[in-house]
């Protein structure tokens, strides 16, 4: 006995009800709420904001201008962003084919049996990639230069007539900028193959055996199968590394010699920070925005699984 | 007198005020929303009313930020204090591109620095826009500061009063130079007497004859380093200079007519290309850095050098060298001396204006001429009668004395926008290997200037 009329109760519980059902209804957003705010505060408005800016002519102090697609038809017409983007393509090969090939390389080896001091090694990989990209930069700008380590060992060698100012030449910049990148990127998708092929059951590799197959066979057969999330994974995060690359680029060459080295995102740099184009940078940011979407996408579904 | 200290940084200034810091003008952006919504000052469109009451002010501290370097401070100072006891000078050194983040920030705030160094140009034009820096020209009409410079070298320092350009021939007053950060041309005399060379060059045709006697007796003719594009413009525009008509160019550089693709500028381009093909420039530059070429002149590679003012590394082979401005084109042409004007300006609603004039008036003045020189720096205002110097700076100071009766400074091309720097020396690399024209050179230099314009219109 509660001391409270049954009928009472009855109505306070109904009218309880509701309110039960909409905190129930409220509380996963109640969760997501702080996340989602800072997600909206410091990425959507910002891409908002580039997106709006993209139609104004602006040179970040004073009020901008409304030029429609003005910065868009100046971006299809300019020719060094143009080679910008075919430099991206080059980059693409070192920043993100060159490092998967290697990692499941490396994987496949892995697979085939027990690694003497497999932690060690990943470990020694995986640096480049947690090294700061000054410290990079700086690392490899005494290796590449004209008095650098690399062409004093070349010297040493006798190979005095290979000696060449690599971060200086015309033919040879950008793949020494990209084998940079390459050096820094490798350890990521290396450590990601090296955790999945540990996960593939090893059934599947003794079953492979007795049917007769080579390291090839089991390769293409076992491996590769059960490495496709992690290419996808792989092939995305690198990729998407290649077509944004600054920071080597800015440290190592400042886009030259010429304009050689010059990337999409340095030009973005270029028009926003020091051409007073915020406008057209913006126009370039989207339009890059984009090609990175569409290029995540497409990785997403040639890999067979939208990352969940 | 010391004839240069070693203390003096040259190489970084001189880097510094070719390559503006990036930051600088990122911080700039930043602030503009700021300093937008700021509300004008009095002090900058205070031109007519001086007061230079500096006792009035009461005890005052007037703080100076700077990045140059030298000793000079250390003599200047206590001079100034006891003209003006109830002053004391704070003189804070800063890394330019400090500087250049900071300006903005603290000349609006309610307690801002008195004086700031600055490079001027496209750097400063949103200190004159936002109204945080104070119009000089009733302090320049008061102590008569024009009569210190010759007029081609005082426009760097005047800026539209709106803040939409600079150099802007009868623009406001809004810095004052102390010393001149410029490229003078360096000649290796010693080597060009090993190739039976015995009298300096005296027009550019003779330059090349040097140049051939140079590479045919086995020695480099041009020292000269491109890895950033920077060298290649300095040697270009040394070129330029004679080739072009000054007023010309310096009209095209202020945004005030002017053109770049011109006949005269694309004889002057064809003919350093012609110096590559013939071997006078090595095929290694763009592996080298522009900051070493003092470094590398003084080791015998390259006996002919255009750079900024490097006197300390230079110290060496001083003996063996001379400082003169570029040959002109023809015997007894007029020197041309490729020069920037930065200098100090002072806070617009700072409290002690009248006491941070004085000190500028007394730092900029002929008087402190001596000062300058002896910390190794050119300095920037006519110099005194009688004022002697031995060396290199004594050689740097004929150069400038005929520069100044020619009225020949001309202002850093590859200062003219943001990204000009970039766009010159890249160009001109590729120029310089076969992958663009003169013409084309040019004309990528027009375009980016163009499209500066375009920003500020």
């Amino acid at each position: 006995m509660t001391g409270i009329p049954e009928a009472a109760q009855a109505v306070s519980g109904a009218q309880a009800r509701p309110w039960r059902r909409l905190r129930r209804a409220l509380a996963p957003y109640l969760f997501i709420a702080p996340g989602l705010a800072m997600f909206v505060a410091f990425g959507l408005v910002p891409i908002g904001q580039g997106v709006w800016r993209s139609f104004f002519n602006w040179d970040g102090i004073d009020p901008a201008k409304w030029v429609g697609l003005d910065n868009y038809r100046e971006f299809f017409s300019d020719p060094v962003v143009g080679q910008s983007f075919e430099h991206v393509g080059i980059l693409v090969l070192f920043y993100c084919l060159l490092p998967v090939l290697l990692g499941l390389v490396i994987a496949a080896l892995v697979a085939r049996g027990q690694v003497r001091g497999l932690i060690g090694f990943r470990a020694a990989l995986f640096l480049p990639y947690v090294l700061s990209s000054t410290v990079t930069a700086v690392i490899w700008e005494w290796i590449l230069s004209a008095n650098g380590a690399l062409n004093q060992l070349l010297g040493d060698l006798g190979l005095g007539s290979l000696q060449t100012p690599w971060l200086g030449s015309y033919n040879l910049a950008l793949p020494a900028v990209g084998l940079v990148g390459a050096w820094v990127t490798f350890g990521l998708p290396m450590v990601m193959f090296i955790a999945g092929v540990q996960k593939i059951p090893t059934a599947l590799y003794e079953a492979a055996r007795v049917d007769g197959a080579g390291l090839l066979r089991e390769f293409r057969f076992v491996t590769l199968p059960g490495l496709r999330n992690e290419i996808a994974v792989a092939l995305t995060l690198t990729l998407v590394g290649a077509l944004r690359s600054f920071d080597l680029i800015f440290l190592l060459t400042g886009g030259g010699p010429g304009n050689t080295t010059t990337v999409p995102a340095y030009e973005l740099y270029q028009n926003a920070f020091l051409s007073g184009q915020v406008g057209y940078a913006s126009a370039i940011a989207v339009i890059l925005a984009l090609i990175v979407g569409a290029v995540a996408l497409v990785c997403a579904k040639l890999g067979g699984a939208v990352f969940s | 007198m010391p004839e240069i200290d070693p203390s003096f940084a040259a190489s970084k200034i001189s880097r510094r005020s070719m390559l503006k810091g990036a930051a600088g003008v990122a911080g700039a952006l930043v602030a503009g929303d700021i300093l937008a919504a700021l509300p004008g000052t009095a002090a900058a469109a205070s031109a007519g009313a001086v007061n230079t009451n500096v006792k009035a002010l009461g005890k005052v501290t007037i703080r100076h930020w700077d990045y140059v370097d030298v000793t000079a401070w250390k003599t200047l100072i206590p001079g100034f204090e006891k003209m003006y006891p109830n002053v004391t000078v704070e003189h804070v050194l800063k890394s330019g591109t400090e500087l250049d983040t900071q300006a903005q920030f603290n000349l609006s705030s309610s307690d801002p620095v008195e004086l700031l160094q600055n490079d001027g140009g496209y750097v400063a034009l949103p200190l004159v826009k936002a109204k945080v820096w104070a119009n000089l020209d009733p302090y320049a009409a008061h102590w008569n500061w024009l009569s210190w410079y010759p007029k081609s070298f005082l426009r760097d320092c005047r800026y539209a009063n709106d803040g939409s350009k600079w150099g802007t021939a009868n623009g406001g007053l809004y810095n004052l130079p102390f010393y001149v950060s410029c490229t003078p041309t360096t000649i290796n005399r010693k080597q060009l007497a090993q190739v039976g060379v015995h009298q300096l060059p005296q027009s550019i045709d003779q330059l090349e004859d040097a140049m051939a006697k140079l590479k045919a007796g086995g020695l480099l003719p041009i020292c000269i380093g491109a890895q950033t594009g920077v060298g290649p413009t300095l040697l270009a525009q040394a070129l330029i200079n004679h080739y072009a008509d000054p007023t010309s160019l310096r009209n095209f550089f202020y945004g005030e007519g002017g053109a770049f693709v011109t006949k005269p500028v694309i004889q002057a381009l064809t003919r350093m290309q012609s110096w590559m093909k013939k071997g006078y420039i090595a095929n290694d530059i763009l592996g080298v850095d522009e900051s070493d070429m003092p470094t590398l002149f003084t080791q015998g590679k390259g006996a002919i050098m255009c750079v900024q003012t490097s006197f300390p590394t230079l110290k060496p082979i001083a003996n063996e060298i001379t400082v003169t401005s570029f040959p002109p084109l023809r015997p007894g042409g007029p020197a041309r001396l490729t020069g920037n004007a930065g200098g100090p300006g002072i806070a617009s609603h700072s409290k002690a204006i009248p006491a941070a004039a004085a000190w500028l008036n007394y730092i900029c003045a002929p008087a402190q001429d001596h000062a300058w020189l002896d910390s190794g720096l050119i300095a920037a205002a006519k110099p005194p009668a009688g004022l002697h110097e031995t060396g290199l700076l004594g050689q740097a100071l004929t150069m400038l004395h005929k520069v100044r009766a020619d009225d020949g400074f001309i202002t850093y091309l590859a200062g003219c926008s943001p990204t000009a720097v970039k766009t010159f020396g890249s160009a001109l690399q590729d120029m310089l290997f076969g992958r663009a024209t003169p013409e084309q050179v040019a004309q990528r230099v027009a375009a980016d200037r163009n499209a500066y314009l375009k920003t500020l219109s």
